[in-house]
C-alpha cells in the first residue's frame, strides 16, 4: 500500500517535472530560437511605447513694455476610435449639435471599419470642454470619442499690428509655422527646437519626457499704445478722406527702432483664412509705390551735400525744364518765378529738383540715392520685405530723362519703411540707422538685447542741419502748414504721387503722403503718413498732413516730449 | 525479548524513510520559503516601481494639463487687457486722451531724462543685397561713363 503510493507521487513528480521542462523549453524556443521571435518583440514594443515628437510651446511675443501680443493657447483634435464606440447614436447627435455637422455622417464615421476616424481639427477650447464635461458627468455615453490638445497661436490684440506681427498657420504636416511679419522672420527662434523621444505606455518603463529647446519669447520695439492711436487715426483718415486703404509707419531715427505701424485695411491674424489677406499683407515693407514730392528731400540733400547749392541759391522758375527730351513741369503747372532752395521746397517744385538733378549728373544723383539705400532692401527684420525699384544708367529701362523725372519722386519705386529710413538720415544728423522691429530675446533665462545699427552716413551732418532748417522753414509756411503741431517744431514733407498705369500716370487718383519729424533740436520720432486714392481731395497737403498734425498732437503726449519751450526751460541756461 | 543495542536502534531511527523523506521536504519547504521570499520581495519592488512610473506619469500629465491652463490664462487675461477693452472702459468712467495742452510739465532736478542708446560701431552704408555681379557692373559703368 505504502509502496504503491510513493510510486504515484513520483509519476506526479515526473509529470511536474515534464510540464515544466516544457513550459521552459517553451520560453527559451520564443526568446532565442523560433523564426516568430521577432513578431514577439513587435508586438511588445508596439504595446509598451510609441515614438513621440516632444514639440515645445511657441514663444511669446510682447510689446516694448511686456504688454502681451501673442501668446499660446490651446484648441483639440477631434477623432473618433470605432472599435470602442458603445453607442453609435449618442455620439453622432452629441457632436451634431456642437460641431454643427451632420448626424449621418457623424454616425457612419463612428460605426465605420477603421481604427480611427478623424472627425475635426481644430476643434475650439470652449466645444473640447464640452465634450470633455459631458464625458466626466457621464451625461452622454461618448466611449471612442478621443480629444487630443494641439497648440494654437492667439492675438489677444485681434487685429491691432497684424501686418507687423504676421500670423501662424500650420504646414502639410500639422504643425506650426509663422508666415509674414515677426511670426514669419523669426520663425525658427520662435517655434524652438523639438525632440523625437519615446512615450512609454507600461509604467515600469515611464521616464521623464525629454525637454525640448523652448521658443524664444521677443520683445519688440513696438508700443501698444501708440499702435493703438495709429491705428486709430489711419482708420478715421481712410474714412474721412475717403482713402482705399493707407499706412502710417513712426519710427525713432536715433536708434532706428519702429514703434508702430499700420495699413490699411487690415485683419485678424486669430482668423486669418476668414477672406483674402490684403495684398501684400504688410505694405510697410513689401508695398511699392512711387513716393512723389516726399523724395525732394533727398534731392534736396544730395545737392546740398554735394556743394550744388545753399539754402539762399537763388533758382529762377520758368515753369518748364527739359531732361533728355522729355518736358517737366511744376504740379501746379504755373512758373514760380524767382526763388531760392527753401521756396523750391515751400512750392515743392519740380522743375527745380529736376535742375539739380541734372547739374548733379547721373552718377553723383544716383550714387546718392544708392547711399540712402533707394532701391535696396532695408533689411529691416520683417518677413516679405521689397527692394524697391531705382533704375539706374545701364539699365535696359533707364532713359535720361528719368534723372529728372526721379528727382521728384516719379519714376522711382519706394517701400514706406525705405523711405522713412532715408529720410531719417536727415532727422538723425546724416546717421541712417538699422530699422529694427526685435528689441530683445528672452530664452531659457537668457537675454539677447538688439543694439541699435548705423546703417550708414549719406549726407554730411551739416548738410543735415541745414537741411532741417529748411524744411522747418518751408514747412511753417508752405503748403504743408497743415501738419504743424503747436508748441513743437516740425520738419516735414508733403507728397502727391500720381499712380503709375500702363502708358502713362492716372492724373485723377494719388498716393498722398507726408513724412515729418520731431522735435528738430531733438528728434524722437519720424513719421510716414500715406493714403491710397483719397477722393476727398487727391493732395497730400490737404489729406495726409492734417493726418500726421492729429497723430502728433496725440503722439508727444505718449512718448513723454515736453513743448520745446518747456524742453529748453528743463535744459537750463 | 530480543535485546537491542542502542546504537541500533539510533541508526534505524537515523535510516527510517519517514525521516530521510521529512529531511527532503523541510529543504523543499525551505527552498519554497526562499522563493517565496524572493518573489514576494519581487513583487514589492515591481508594485512600487509601477505605482512610481504611474505616478510619474501622471504627473506629466498633469504638469502638461497646468501649461496648457496657465496658457489659457494667460490669454484670458491679455483679452481683458486689449486696447480696445481698456480704451472703452476708461471712456466709460469719464476719461478722455490728454492734449498737449492739458499736460503740465514740472521740472524735477537730476530727473534721468530718457536717452537714446548709443549706437553699435557702424558698418559703412553699403547696399544690403548688392551682389559682386551688381558690384562689377555698377564698377564698370563708373569707370566708362555709362548712362
Amino acid at each position: 500500500m505504502q509502496a504503491t503510493v510513493f510510486v504515484r507521487l513520483r509519476l506526479i513528480l515526473i509529470g511536474l517535472a515534464l510540464v515544466t521542462g516544457l513550459v521552459v523549453f517553451q520560453l527559451l524556443r520564443i526568446e532565442f530560437g523560433a523564426a516568430s521571435v521577432g513578431y514577439f518583440r513587435g508586438l511588445t514594443e508596439t504595446i509598451s511605447e510609441r515614438p513621440r515628437e516632444f514639440a515645445p510651446a511657441r514663444g511669446r511675443i510682447f510689446d516694448r513694455d511686456g504688454e502681451l501680443l501673442a501668446t499660446n493657447d490651446v484648441q483639440y483634435e477631434l477623432s473618433i476610435s470605432p472599435p470602442n464606440v458603445t453607442d453609435a447614436d449618442e455620439v453622432a447627435e452629441v457632436l451634431s449639435d456642437l460641431l454643427a455637422m451632420s448626424v449621418t455622417e457623424l454616425r457612419a464615421a463612428a460605426e465605420s471599419d477603421a481604427p480611427y476616424v478623424l472627425v475635426r481639427r481644430p476643434v475650439s477650447a470652449e466645444v473640447g470642454d464640452q465634450i470633455k464635461q459631458l464625458r466626466e458627468t457621464g451625461a452622454a455615453a461618448l466611449n471612442g470619442v478621443d480629444l487630443t490638445p494641439i497648440p494654437h497661436r492667439v492675438y489677444p490684440g485681434h487685429s491691432l499690428s497684424a501686418q507687423a506681427l504676421g500670423f501662424v498657420g500650420y504646414n502639410d504636416s500639422g504643425k506650426q509655422v509663422g508666415y509674414f511679419g515677426v511670426e514669419g522672420f523669426y520663425n525658427d527662434w520662435l517655434s524652438g527646437r523639438a525632440v523625437q523621444g519615446v512615450e512609454q505606455m507600461v509604467p515600469f518603463n515611464a521616464q521623464l519626457d525629454p525637454v525640448p529647446d523652448q521658443g524664444a519669447d521677443l520683445h519688440l520695439t513696438l508700443d501698444r499704445d501708440i499702435q493703438f492711436l495709429v491705428e486709430g487715426v489711419l482708420a478715421s483718415a481712410v474714412q474721412r478722406y475717403g482713402a482705399e486703404g493707407g499706412t502710417i509707419l513712426v519710427m525713432d531715427p536715433r536708434t532706428g527702432e519702429i514703434l508702430a505701424m499700420a495699413s490699411a485695411p487690415t485683419y485678424d491674424p486669430n482668423n486669418y483664412s476668414a477672406g483674402p489677406l490684403p495684398n501684400p499683407q504688410n505694405p510697410a515693407v513689401g508695398g511699392q509705390y512711387e513716393p512723389g514730392s516726399t523724395f525732394k528731400i533727398l534731392t534736396m540733400a544730395a545737392a546740398l551735400d554735394v556743394g550744388l547749392v545753399q539754402p539762399e541759391t537763388p533758382f529762377h522758375d520758368t515753369g518748364y525744364i527739359e531732361v533728355g527730351g522729355w518736358g517737366i513741369r511744376n504740379w501746379d503747372g504755373g512758373a514760380w518765378g524767382a526763388t531760392d532752395m527753401v521756396g523750391c521746397l515751400r512750392h515743392s517744385l519740380n522743375v527745380c529738383m529736376a535742375a539739380l538733378s541734372t547739374q548733379m549728373g547721373p552718377t553723383t544723383f544716383y550714387n546718392y540715392m544708392a547711399a540712402f539705400g533707394i532701391g535696396h532692401r532695408t533689411n529691416v527684420d520683417l518677413a516679405a520685405e521689397v527692394p524697391g525699384r531705382l533704375k539706374v544708367p545701364g539699365d535696359t529701362d533707364w532713359y535720361e530723362s528719368d534723372l529728372g523725372t526721379n528727382a521728384f519722386g516719379q519714376g522711382v519705386a519706394v517701400t514706406p519703411i525705405q523711405l522713412v529710413t532715408a529720410v531719417s538720415a536727415v532727422a538723425n544728423g546724416g546717421v541712417m540707422m538699422q530699422p529694427h522691429i526685435l528689441r530683445r530675446v528672452e530664452n531659457g533665462g537668457q537675454v539677447h538685447a538688439t543694439q541699435p545699427q548705423v546703417l550708414g552716413r549719406p549726407i554730411r551732418p551739416e548738410t543735415a542741419a541745414t537741411l532741417n532748417q529748411m524744411l522747418t522753414q518751408s514747412l511753417a509756411q508752405g503748403e504743408g502748414d497743415q501738419a504743424l503741431v503747436p508748441g513743437y517744431k516740425i520738419a516735414g514733407k508733403t507728397g502727391t504721387a500720381e499712380i503709375p498705369i500702363p502708358g502713362g500716370y492716372d492724373r485723377r487718383q494719388t498716393i498722398a503722403s507726408f513724412i515729418g519729424w520731431g522735435p528738430v533740436d531733438d528728434p524722437r520720432f519720424i513719421v510716414l503718413v500715406k493714403l491710397d486714392k483719397p477722393s476727398a481731395s487727391i493732395w497730400g497737403s490737404e489729406t495726409a498732413a492734417p493726418t500726421f498734425a492729429e497723430l502728433v498732437r496725440r503722439l508727444v503726449v505718449l512718448m513723454r516730449i515736453p513743448p520745446d519751450e518747456v524742453r529748453a526751460a528743463l535744459s537750463g541756461p | 525479548m530480543q535485546n537491542l543495542h542502542p546504537n541500533a536502534l539510533i541508526r534505524a531511527f537515523r535510516q527510517a524513510p519517514w525521516r530521510q523523506q521529512t529531511q527532503i521536504l523541510a529543504a523543499l519547504s525551505i527552498g519554497l520559503l526562499v522563493l517565496l521570499v524572493v518573489g514576494g520581495l519581487y513583487l514589492t519592488v515591481a508594485s512600487r516601481a509601477g505605482n512610481a512610473g504611474r505616478d510619474l506619469q501622471d504627473y506629466e500629465a498633469r504638469k502638461s494639463e497646468l501649461i496648457r491652463e496657465n496658457d489659457r490664462l494667460r490669454a484670458q487675461l491679455a483679452e481683458l487687457r486689449t486696447m480696445t477693452r481698456m480704451a472703452n472702459r476708461a471712456l466709460e468712467l469719464g476719461f478722455a486722451p490728454a492734449q498737449p495742452d492739458q499736460v503740465r510739465y514740472v521740472a524735477v532736478p537730476d530727473y534721468p531724462y530718457p536717452t537714446a542708446p548709443a549706437a553699435a560701431q557702424a558698418p559703412e552704408a553699403a547696399p544690403q543685397d548688392e551682389s559682386p555681379i551688381d558690384w562689377l557692373a555698377q564698377t564698370l559703368r563708373q569707370l566708362f561713363g555709362g548712362g
